[in-house]
């Protein structure tokens, strides 16, 4: 951190705000920047803490200066309180320095979290008039709590009949293949009506819109891009109107660009006009796209749903079979954009949890520092100071040290987010699109100044009000006595203590399960083969036909070249391999059996199994047979189904024989093969449904995933593989590279950054709980210094009084660690649906808690007790 | 620090800062300024007190400042520079004059000692 010849971003951001922007300001950073450039010349170390020191030197004396001039009945002595909290604080190092570690811990913690929240929440539009614009969708079953897209055809009926809309907007997934040099690289695109963007309301960084002369199927030959794709991949020139791109094999005008900000649907790269073909048109059932309209002037939300239902019900009517339980309902726009927020709330739990084990910190650190400093407040209350007066002067105390510990926090949350941003999977991070954007931005430090500040105003209002509330006498006299000052403070800071062990158990708990649960996943085997294997998936634009590709024509020849490279033992292929999320669900039917009763019990995960894919695998056949050759496209169709669907659909009854509908075809049981991911794994795994393997000679499609296992490295392959593909055909899109084992080990990076986070919040307060012990337990024993003096004149060991001092700090840790496991336990059971292998009271994790914390204890007290331990009783009996 | 404070009298740091103000070669700057304060007096004075300072030195009109170059090494930004007004060498020399006057009875009193 302190190689860089460019000063820290941060600080200067953050101190520029606090001075208000402006020539003043650009000056003093200007002044900065040049003093660091000139440290670095001189190989000066440590230049960024250099750094935050200087800025937050000049941020506070400006606060001082600014508040000088604003006079309250308060304020009149915040320049005097201030210059004296700073005295105050400088001289007491150890407990300064203590706080703001704490409190740049806590609020670290709570910004970064924050911040990350902002960024990967943040996706909002910048669209004309949102307000009347709606989703609108249909959901299978009736209620329309979560209405998904809608089918090309009831698409077609709501634009001809429904008045509540002035105009429609719809939009299908397209994988778009770009084609290059290298190969065809596969874009992220949608086909969209005609009158897409002008519902929307979306204006043309360049060039125009679709018009409903595009969509006629002879002019179809148009794009419009995305600006970041237009700016990264083609250099942003702005001549782009009007060049041609190859795509999907077919030449296209480039007609516009689309900003940023109007990217719609999410992660679009390309658009071109939708043009439905009279087969898709006819799908009634099937959720084809997102639709969108505009609500008619003076028409209500209320008013346009009813329409909806109504012309939703003749629909229904017209197509029963396909339709049975189907409902229309639109949403407010906004509403349908903004994710749920509920995924993050433990999260955000776990956080808080954290800043409120150092707030109770630093709870405990303030009182027993008013503690000391009884008798300064008593002679100042007998000098005739107020107590409102002294009551301010400790706020402005609290507040200043918490405000110094609120930019610390923001340099370790711009720290924390960078390492976090910087080291996450890039599995993970590839999911998010907003990701490598991640940032701290000015809300989210705000944040952490708000939160410092009233964390100071909170924790140092009340300490402050119990320490002036007795009187100077009281105040004179506890000093003067040798016995451990007020018992009642003494308790507070006990339970303080207590309380911070006790979360400190809890974060614990949570991270010790989820740790195991990791372990057990790890040390499960899947049941199927993934060591030196490559995979990666193809891509092929869709045939001028319409008709996905088959396997005899096109994917067989492709396979047999891969196993024409060197060093390839066996090539196979499938739609859905184990852990991808390749693989899409679909709803069948037995033959001869009434409809399902739930929806769990009729769903499968469909994967599309090429030649020789169990073998490949290592896949076992547990009863029947595996796919062979003469299963051809236009023999009877077959299916395999997977232990664990055969469990749920048939019970102990044999599958082998019986009849699944799928989309009206007929696919009859001819194996029962094991299950790929077994049970202790499945929290891993993409979806937690059985399997339905079906062969792809008798299920073509425009995508394969292959797999190719090889005698040398898998990556090495790679290259080759990739040319042979480009050879076969150059408008071929190879995506998701990658060795077996990473695609697996992928599959579990979510869950093991949960760990690494909670691994990272427990350990954060472990290690405040630890400060905690160990500052009260040296405060006591600081008090009882003359006590122990006695006790040594009166015969006692050393090791006696090294136990007594052990055996505080351990009580407490004690009556702490029995709470905090009693908040473990229900922490555990609201994780135990993603635990694996280890039960919410896994005793084993339990114990290591105990012991930890217990280690913390002693490990805590040990300084003190060995303090105590040397107290000479000469010392103490001549005070007496 | 009584509010109803003449303009005129310099405090501790501001008498410090204008001294330095006079020495500094090349451009008179909040970091000339606090450099020379360190040659002069081997102390180096917090960098927010030379800011709050200048501020109010110019404020009462001893100094009067202005826009100055943005170098590279400054990640281009310009410079507040300082220069001395009348009123400033004015204010320092009564300074001076009433330390010469104070002086000689103090320096007695401590060689008494």
């Amino acid at each position: 951190m302190n190689r860089g010849t460019r000063p820290p971003d941060w600080p200067a951001r953050l101190l520029s705000s606090i001075l208000g922007g402006g020539d003043f300001a650009e000056s003093v950073i200007g002044d900065l920047t040049e003093e660091y450039a000139a440290r670095v010349a001189r190989d000066a170390q440590l230049n960024t803490l250099w750094y935050w020191r200087a800025a937050t030197d000049i941020a506070l004396h400006h606060i001082a200066d600014a508040a000088t001039q604003t006079r309250g009945p308060m304020f009149g002595h915040l320049r005097e309180d201030l210059r004296y909290a700073r005295r105050q604080l400088a001289t007491s190092k150890a407990f300064t320095l203590t706080t703001i570690f704490t409190l740049a811990l806590g609020i670290g913690a709570t910004t970064a979290m924050f911040g990350i929240e902002r960024t990967l929440t943040d996706v909002r539009l910048d669209i004309a008039n949102p307000a009347t614009l709606v989703h609108v969708g249909q959901a299978a079953r009736g209620d329309c709590a979560a209405c998904g897209a809608l089918a090309a055809g009831n698409f077609t009926t709501l634009q001809q009949s429904a008045r509540s809309f002035v105009s429609f907007a719809f939009a299908t997934q397209w994988r778009a293949i770009l084609r290059g040099d290298q190969g065809g690289e596969l874009l992220t695109g949608a086909h969209v009506s005609s009158g897409f963007f002008n519902t929307i309301g979306v204006r043309p960084l360049f060039g125009r819109v679709f018009t409903p002369a595009d969509s006629a199927e002879r002019h179809a030959n148009v794009v419009m891009l995305s600006e970041s794709f237009w700016r990264g991949r083609l250099g942003g020139d702005s001549a782009i109107v009007g060049r041609t791109l190859v795509i999907d094999g077919t030449p296209r005008v480039v007609v516009g660009i689309v900003p940023t900000r109007a990217v719609l649907p999410e992660g679009s790269e390309v658009w071109a006009p939708l043009v439905v073909d009279p087969m898709a048109a006819a799908n009634r059932s099937r959720g084809d796209g997102d639709a969108f309209a505009r609500l008619a002037v003076g028409t209500t939300l209320d008013g346009a749903r009813a329409e909806l239902r109504a012309i939703g019900m003749r629909i229904v009517s017209q197509y029963p079979t396909d339709l049975r339980g189907v409902a229309f309902d639109a949403e407010p726009f906004a509403a349908w954009e903004t994710p749920s927020r509920a995924d993050d709330i433990p999260l955000f739990v776990l956080v808080y949890m954290v800043l409120g084990v150092a707030c109770l910190n630093l709870a405990g650190l303030l009182l027993a520092r008013l503690t000391a400093r009884r008798k300064e407040m008593a002679i100042r209350v007998a000098l005739g100071a107020s107590r409102a007066r002294i009551v301010w002067q400790l706020l402005t105390e609290t507040t200043l040290l918490t405000f110094v510990g609120g930019v610390a926090g923001a340099a370790v949350a711009a720290v924390g987010i960078r390492l976090v941003r910087d080291l996450m999977p890039a599995f993970v991070s590839e999911a998010l699109p907003r990701w490598h954007d991640l940032h701290l931005d000015g809300p989210a430090l705000a944040a952490a100044l708000i939160t410092s500040v009233l964390t100071g105003v909170a924790i140092g209002l009340l300490p402050a009000l119990r320490f002036t509330r007795d009187g100077v006498v009281e105040g004179l006299k506890s000093d003067s006595r040798s016995a451990s000052a007020g018992g009642g403070v003494s308790r507070t800071r006990r339970g303080l203590v207590v309380a911070e062990v006790a979360l400190a158990v809890v974060l614990l708990g949570s991270a010790g399960l989820l740790a195991r649960s990791v372990a057990n996943q790890r040390a499960t085997h899947d049941g199927f083969r993934s060591d030196s294997t490559l995979t990666f998936r193809v891509t092929a634009p869709p045939a001028v036909a319409g008709q996905p590709r088959s396997d005899a024509r096109y994917w067989a020849p492709l396979a047999q070249r891969f196993g024409a490279l060197p060093n390839v033992v066996a090539v196979s292929s499938a739609l859905g391999l184990p852990y991808s999320p390749a693989a899409p669900t679909e709803a069948f039917t037995v033959a001869g059996r009434a409809a399902a009763l739930n929806g769990q019990e009729s769903t499968a995960r469909i994967v599309v199994a090429g030649a020789g894919y169990f073998s490949t695998l290592g896949i076992s056949i547990r009863s029947g047979r595996s796919f062979d050759a003469s299963d051809r496209a236009d023999a009877p169709r077959v299916a395999i189904v997977d232990e664990h669907l055969a469990r749920i659909v048939f019970g102990n009854a044999d599958p082998i024989g019986r009849t699944l509908v799928i989309d009206n075809a007929q696919w009859r049981i001819v194996g029962v093969a094991a299950e790929t991911r077994p049970n202790a794994r499945r929290p891993l795994a993409v979806t937690t449904l059985g399997e339905l393997y079906l062969p792809l000679a008798q299920r073509p499609t425009n995508a394969l995933q292959f797999v190719i296992r090889t005698r040398a490295e898998p990556l090495q392959l790679a290259r080759a593989a990739m040319a042979t593909v480009h050879e076969f055909h150059r408008d071929l899109a190879v995506t998701e590279v990658q060795t077996f084992t990473a695609l697996v080990d992928n599959a579990s990076a979510p869950y093991r950054v949960l760990t690494g986070a909670m691994i990272g919040f427990a350990a954060a307060a472990a290690t405040i709980a630890l400060i905690g012990l160990y500052g009260i337990v040296s405060f006591v024993v600081a008090q009882r210094m003359r006590e122990f003096g006695i006790r040594r004149a009166l015969g006692a060991e050393t090791a006696e009084l090294f136990r007594l001092v052990l055996g505080e700090s351990a009580m407490l840790a004690a009556v702490g660690i029995a709470i905090g496991v009693l908040g473990a336990l229900g922490a555990g059971r609201v994780m135990r649906l993603i635990l694996v292998g280890v039960s919410a009271a896994d005793p084993l994790t339990l114990a290591a808690i105990i012991g930890t914390m217990m280690l913390v204890a002693v490990g805590a007290a040990y300084g003190p007790a060995r303090r105590a331990a040397k107290a000479d009783p000469m010392a103490a009996l001549r005070n007496e | 620090m009584p509010s109803a404070k003449s303009a005129a009298v310099l405090g501790r740091f501001e008498h410090l800062v204008l001294l330095a103000a006079l020495h500094v070669r090349g451009d008179i700057y909040a970091v000339s300024i606090g450099a020379e304060i360190e040659r002069r007096t081997g102390v180096r004075p917090a960098r927010g007190a030379v800011y709050t300072t200048l501020a109010r030195l110019e404020a009462k009109g001893f100094l009067l400042s202005s826009r100055g170059a943005a170098t590279p090494v400054r990640g281009g930004k310009a410079k507040r520079v300082y220069r001395l007004t009348i009123q400033g060498r004015q204010a320092l020399q009564r300074a001076r004059s009433d330390m010469v006057l104070a002086w000689p009875r103090v320096a007695r009193l401590l060689g008494d000692r």
